[in-house]
């Protein structure tokens, strides 16, 4: 017999569709590579009071590496609240999306916007938000999302070397020196480096917390994986991590891969910190 | 900013890459400044030398050279050959658009898509 449950009686609003050709709202990067376009609006008063959101960016139809910010604010008053979103295509046309969730509240009545910046000039990305409204009891949302890692020069992150030892961790390679908020969950978002050539290669990608040759595994083996006909290394991105790390912790991500070749088996990573 | 790598004492092994000086490092470690930023994709480590060199440029090889010298393709070799200059560039910019991002594969990926 089923039950009625305190925490079902979520609303779902989905912002930014494009419904007249079926997908999200466009953005458009700068002409000047590895520079952010302007903004575009993707809803001018969100409807309800959301604890939390997801974001799928899709349809990217050039071999680029890509940073999408997530803002809210009136127009040429934007506040970014998810910085340099890390979103990457192998091969042109191959990109599908992936949501990325975040349990940071946006009030009803807020207008959200994105832009985006890639290798590629003027590349174009579809975007659109998913308001979460909370149920009877809802759970305690978080404030903030805070990126480290992200590399604006390549529209990147900090590239990871598994190194030239088949299925043998690598080096730890430090994501941020000293993490500038604390963290109550964390997401890793992992970047292609503009590589469309790609062998198949295989992942396990470990997230540390602590000085250099202290670091202790606080995310274990995460898998990942990339293949000759997209090129692009997936998933793009983890779910969200509810480990709890100090403001002023040093972060950094090692890997294993049973791929060798010295471009194939590198990515890049981006860490976003939530509290 | 520096950057300083954290190497194992006893193979060479390349433990960590930091900001931060670690100062003494962990036993059995040697802590290294380095005049480059080894988070850049040109820099690899090489254990033997415990040190970062160029990281060698991938070597991609262009399937329209496959069609013309695998043995497996003699069939196509015998009718480009019988093609005038001027047919061979015809198709081979039919092959280019056909082929797209598949083109150029690295050299342990197979030939056929």
């Amino acid at each position: 017999m089923s039950g009625w449950a305190a925490i079902e009686g979520q609303r779902v609003s989905a912002q930014g569709i494009a419904a007249a050709n079926s997908r999200g709202t466009t953005l458009t990067g700068s002409a000047t590579v590895n520079t952010k376009g302007s903004y575009s609006e993707i809803v001018s008063s969100t409807p309800i009071d959301a604890i939390g959101f997801f974001v799928n960016v899709n349809d990217i139809i050039a071999v680029a590496d890509n940073l999408v910010d997530l803002a809210i604010g009136g127009a040429g008053s934007e506040q970014v609240i998810l910085e340099n979103m890390t979103v990457s295509s192998g091969t042109g046309t191959t990109y599908r999306g992936q949501p990325w969730f975040f349990p940071v509240p946006i009030p009803a009545g807020t207008r959200l916007a994105g832009r985006v910046q890639s290798t590629s000039a003027s590349l174009t990305v579809r975007i659109a938000v998913y308001l979460l409204a909370q149920g009877f009891l809802p759970s305690e949302p978080l404030s903030r999302i805070t990126t480290y890692g992200a590399a604006a020069a390549d529209s990147g992150g900090t590239s990871i070397d598994p190194g030239g030892t088949a299925n043998t961790k690598g080096a730890w390679s430090q994501i941020v020196a000293s993490t500038t908020n604390p963290i109550t969950a964390l997401m890793l978002g992992i970047g292609n480096q503009v590589n469309n050539v790609r062998t198949g290669a295989e992942w396990l990608i470990d997230i540390g917390v602590g000085g250099a040759g202290s670091e202790q595994v606080i995310v274990p083996n995460f898998h990942a994986k990339a293949v000759t006909t997209d090129d692009t290394v997936c998933p793009t991105c983890t779910p969200l991590f509810y480990v709890s790390v100090p403001a002023g912790s040093r972060l950094a991500v090692r890997a294993q891969s049973d791929n060798t070749d010295a471009t194939d088996r590198l990515f890049d990573a981006i860490l976003y910190g939530v509290d | 900013m520096p950057w300083y790598a954290l190497i194992q004492d006893s193979d060479g092994a390349l433990l960590s890459l930091s900001t931060l000086l670690v100062s003494p490092s962990p036993s059995g470690t040697t802590l290294i400044e380095l005049a480059i930023d080894p988070t850049d994709p040109a820099w690899m480590y090489d254990q033997a030398t415990r040190g970062f060199v160029a990281r060698p440029a991938k070597v991609l090889i262009d399937r329209l050279d496959d069609l013309v010298t695998n043995a497996n393709y003699a069939d196509f070799l015998t009718v480009w050959n019988n093609l005038s200059a001027q047919r061979k560039t015809l198709l081979r910019n039919m092959l280019i658009r056909l082929l797209g991002s598949q083109r150029f594969r690295p050299t342990s990926e197979p030939v056929e898509l």
